[in-house]
């Protein structure tokens, strides 16, 4: 039962959000409509200028073009890694299917800036995976990982795949195993049974979860400083030179307010897929 | 199971794959799936696995593979590390205890509340979980600034400033595991306990919240995780003197990667995968609940 | 009934969500020590009356009186009565002692006289023993018991169960039935009860109140309520009744009489002798009410002709369907014979077990 007088214990946090938080985000959004008169300082006048700027410089659209590359990429490798791996989870309970999962919920809680360093060393050019490869004869020279979206999707796709796989969970577990002994029972193999009954029927999940890879991947910031570089220009990458190198806050802000409205048009995308997913259930 | 009246048709279609070939075929997905799985877990593994041997090698700077072993860099961590871990923990536990006084009792207004525009309260107080981190660092980073120009006042580059950003990014955790529990918690045991003479206060501490209070912890857990590991907010809201500990690699990768900052990873990866084991169990935490952690490292 | 033993009362109770009414000003008054139950399907309002008495919703009009007090807005928690709830609300993170005394530490009771009521209770409800067990730990009938223990651990005036029962299988569902009903006697306490299930009202109650559609159909004694129902609805809501359409022609000095409507098969008398209703005027519509064992198969003479066209075996009586006109049947309820009749049959029963409804 609803009831009136629970409502007031929504006050303290409304009114913290109200004088904080809502005020922090539009402060950012309204600098972007300023000029930069320095360091540190926007000017009062109003302005479109630095839009016309981040979306018609070279830099900084090659940055937003790369990141959203860097998504696409990641998306890609952590459904690829992640979706076999969700099916193994939800149709298998060995004590190994639950220990990977509880290693994938471990991996996503660990300390990010310590799987930065992690993947600095892994990723090096004598490192253990160009080791690998030369010792397995696949190449002469290494490989460079560094400051390329090579080496970055692949720790980036470390960083998303918990959180792909732990999306798509519910949803295989939702699809009835009798529809796959059905699909086989009428002469099915596996493979056709995966692609024509269990990838339409996941397909809500594997939409969530791709867009909350996508998400994550273009406004992440530790992984790509440690692991992609200055060089790679991705737009979040950018921002923090703006902010706190340049001191540019009007460029800053005008970036971290078209990638605000990026990760928003595709958290709205989200919901909409959830809430349809949740209608057809 | 086939039924009798479809086990007919489907043997005829079925009959055109030997039944043995078929059966080979499908006991052969689960290997293959298993080996996926084992490749997938080495990969999850490896930069943590990696961490530690960097942490043992014998050179200062980070060499692979090491020449040799040694245990010399655990010694000599240098005390700002210490003092980072001391700040990092104290921040977290503030912006935990402070987002529990907010966001609990906004949870049960809104679970059991009658709030008018309820949907859209919720999406606000839920929403910072949706803004990455790095632009609730810019926000809050041009907030303080806007402040210090208003009012003359500096919250840049103080505890408190960073308390208040923390405190607002990790309080839908608290939220959201409030009203999911709340959502499948029976009227009822509230009632009785009006009925059997307890007051409304009463009744939230003596009922409520100890059958809620594993969802809270629960939450309280991943906001502290969320906060302790927070670099791309609190990189813009401390400009000089103490960091955090995870800044404080961060920043010392950048200048002087060196095997120490291997070693203070490995003890940090230690005790946070010790502590989450430990909550897996006794809190029966729900991993699905990991899937709200958001907003990008 | 002595009006001053009366207990409770009701007053024009009523209540509204939103547009919708659940209860519509109800009249009711309840005598001390009395066992009542409210009967009804869903959604006629028994449980929103009961919740009102509780104090757990708030009635939009009327008054709710105990012992002469005007309680309606007095809140749940001082209105001492104790309370079981359809999936017994026991507080999962208490002991089954911590439970039942739960209400007595809110009474500031001493120590040790929790722990000596505690252990009455326990024996109360047969659970002596089981004080220090959780909830989970036990089976849904202890559950239950534990459930009216702690309602009933703190003396309360009144007793309230919603429901309670429901969640049992019947076989524990019956023996509950009677342990509730001999606790209920031994501690003399008024007792609300609000069921679904026509069996348990029948079978537990002093009283039982029919509710149809937010207001009171019939107040009566469960062997009063079977044998006098006042209306279709009830006559058809308590036990099974065969129903049919006539008119009243006349009331005799020992019955009344009525012309039941077209078509019967030739021969047989249309025009029945029934219980005399003087109430329902001469030439108004009315429905002849028989119940299954009130009706018997006579060889000569009776008052309807039928064929039978189905029987149904069930253990120490048998149903028998008996054709008595184009898509109509009557039902008959008998002890089952060496074999079931067939062909043609002739129908009889006393005029006075012939009830006559008004048409509604």
């Amino acid at each position: 039962m609803r009831n009136r007088r629970w409502n007031w214990l929504v006050i303290p946090m409304l009114v913290a959000f109200a004088t904080i938080y809502v005020p922090a985000i539009v402060s950012f959004v309204l600098i972007s409509f300023h000029p930069s008169t320095g360091p540190g300082s926007v000017g009062p006048e109003w302005t479109l200028g630095n839009y016309a700027k981040v979306l018609g410089d070279a830099v900084y659209q090659t940055g937003l073009w790369r990141s959203v590359a860097l998504g696409a990429i990641t998306v890609a490798g952590s459904l690829i890694l992640g979706f076999p791996l969700a099916y193994y989870i939800s149709r298998y309970s060995s004590r190994f299917a639950i220990a990977v999962f509880t290693l994938l919920y471990v991996s996503s809680l660990t300390s990010i800036v310590i799987r930065g360093l992690g993947w600095i060393t892994l990723l090096g050019t004598t490192g253990p995976i160009n080791g690998i490869l030369q010792m397995l004869g696949l190449i002469q020279e290494p490989v460079i990982f560094y400051g390329n979206l090579l080496g970055l999707s692949i720790a980036m796709i470390h960083y998303t795949l918990p959180f792909m796989v732990l999306t798509l969970l519910p949803v295989m577990h939702a699809i009835p195993t009798g529809l796959e002994e059905a699909s086989s029972g009428m002469g099915a193999g596996f493979v056709t049974t995966v692609r024509r009954v269990v990838v339409p029927l996941a397909m809500p999940g594997v939409l969530a979860g791709s867009l909350l890879v996508f998400a994550m991947t273009i406004s992440a910031f530790v992984i790509p400083r440690l692991v992609g570089g200055l060089t790679l220009r991705l737009t979040a990458l950018l921002i923090d030179q703006e902010m706190r190198t340049t001191y540019n806050y009007a460029i800053g802000s005008t970036l971290a307010s078209v990638l605000l409205l990026l990760v928003a048009v595709v958290v709205v995308m989200a919901s909409v897929v959830g809430g349809r997913s949740r209608v057809a259930r | 199971m086939a039924t009798p009246a479809s086990s007919a048709p489907a043997a005829s279609v079925a009959g055109h794959v030997p039944a043995a070939r078929r059966r080979r075929r499908l006991d052969m997905v689960r290997p293959i799936l298993t080996g996926w799985a084992l490749l997938v877990a080495v990969f999850l593994l490896a930069p943590l696995i990696i961490v530690f041997i960097d942490s043992i090698g014998v050179e200062q700077y980070v060499v692979f593979p090491p020449g040799g072993w040694s245990l010399h860099w655990y010694q000599v961590i240098p005390k700002y590390y210490l003092d980072g871990a001391i700040l990092s923990v104290g921040l977290a536990v503030a912006s935990v205890a402070a987002a529990t006084i907010f966001a609990v009792p906004a949870g049960m207004a809104i679970a059991r509340g009658s709030l008018p525009g309820r949907a859209a309260i919720d999406a606000l107080l839920r929403s910072p979980v949706q803004i990455p981190l790095l632009i609730s660092g810019v926000a809050f980073l041009q907030f303080y600034v806007l402040i210090r120009t208003l009012t003359g006042v500096t919250v840049t580059d103080s505890f408190v400033g960073l308390w208040i950003a923390h405190t607002i990014v990790v309080s839908p955790y608290l939220l959201t595991a409030v009203v999911a529990r709340l959502s499948r918690y029976p009227a009822s045991l509230d009632e009785a306990a009006y009925g059997l003479g307890a007051g409304p206060v009463r009744t939230f501490f003596d009922i409520t919240l100890p059958i809620i209070s594993p969802a809270v912890a629960s939450g309280l857990f991943f906001a502290f995780l969320v906060s302790f590991d927070n670099v791309p907010t609190t990189v813009f809201l401390i400009q000089s003197g103490k960091t955090t500990l995870p800044l404080a690699i961060f920043y010392d990768t950048d200048q002087d990667l060196s095997r120490i900052q291997y070693a203070v990873g490995t003890i940090v990866t230690v005790v946070f995968t010790t502590l989450i084991l430990v909550a897996m169990r006794w809190l029966r935490l729900l991993p699905s609940s990991a899937s709200a952690r958001r907003g990008g490292g | 009934m002595d009006q001053d033993t009366v207990v409770l009362s009701l007053r024009q109770l009523t209540k509204h969500f939103g547009g919708v009414v659940a209860v519509d000003g109800i009249d009711l008054d309840i005598n001390k020590g009395e066992f009542i139950t409210l009967l009804g399907p869903s959604g006629c309002g028994k449980t929103t009356t009961v919740r009102m008495i509780g104090g757990y919703e708030e009635p939009t009009a009327g008054q709710i009186i105990v012992d002469g007090q005007d309680i309606t807005n007095v809140p749940a928690r001082d209105r001492n009565f104790g309370m079981v709830f359809q999936d017994y609300a026991l507080f999962p993170h208490m002991t089954v002692s911590d439970n039942i005394a739960y209400p007595l530490r809110m009474r500031k009771w001493a120590r040790d006289r929790v722990a000596g009521r505690v252990s009455e209770m326990l024996d109360l409800v047969r659970l002596d023993g089981m004080g220090k067990r959780h909830p989970w730990e036990l089976s849904g009938g202890q559950r239950q018991r534990v459930a009216l223990a702690r309602a009933l651990s703190f003396s309360p005036r009144l007793l309230l169960m919603d429901e309670a029962l429901g969640a049992l299988d019947a076989k524990l569902r019956e023996y509950m039935r009677v342990e509730i009903r001999r606790i209920q006697r031994l501690l003399q306490i008024t007792t609300i009860h609000v069921t679904h299930d026509q069996d348990e009202a029948l079978g537990m109650s002093d009283r039982v109140v029919v509710m149809r559609q937010a207001k009171i159909a019939q107040v009566a004694a469960p062997r009063d309520l079977y044998t006098d129902p006042t209306s279709v609805y009830v006559a058809d809501f308590v036990g099974r009744i065969n129903l049919l359409w006539g008119h009243v022609v006349e009331h005799a000095a020992d019955a009344t009489i009525v012309e039941l409507d077209d078509p019967f098969p030739p021969a047989t008398a249309t025009r029945i002798r029934a219980r005399r209703t003087p109430d329902q005027a001469v030439g108004s519509r009315v429905r002849v009410g028989i119940r299954p064992e009130a009706v018997r198969l006579v060889e000569g003479g009776g008052v309807l002709a039928g064929v039978v066209s189905g029987a149904r075996f069930g253990g120490p009586l048998e149903y028998v369907t008996v054709a008595i006109g184009p898509d109509r049947t009557l039902d008959l309820l008998r002890r089952p014979g060496d074999a079931p009749p067939q062909g043609n049959v002739l129908l009889d029963w006393a005029p006075d077990q012939a009830l006559v409804l008004p048409a509604d």
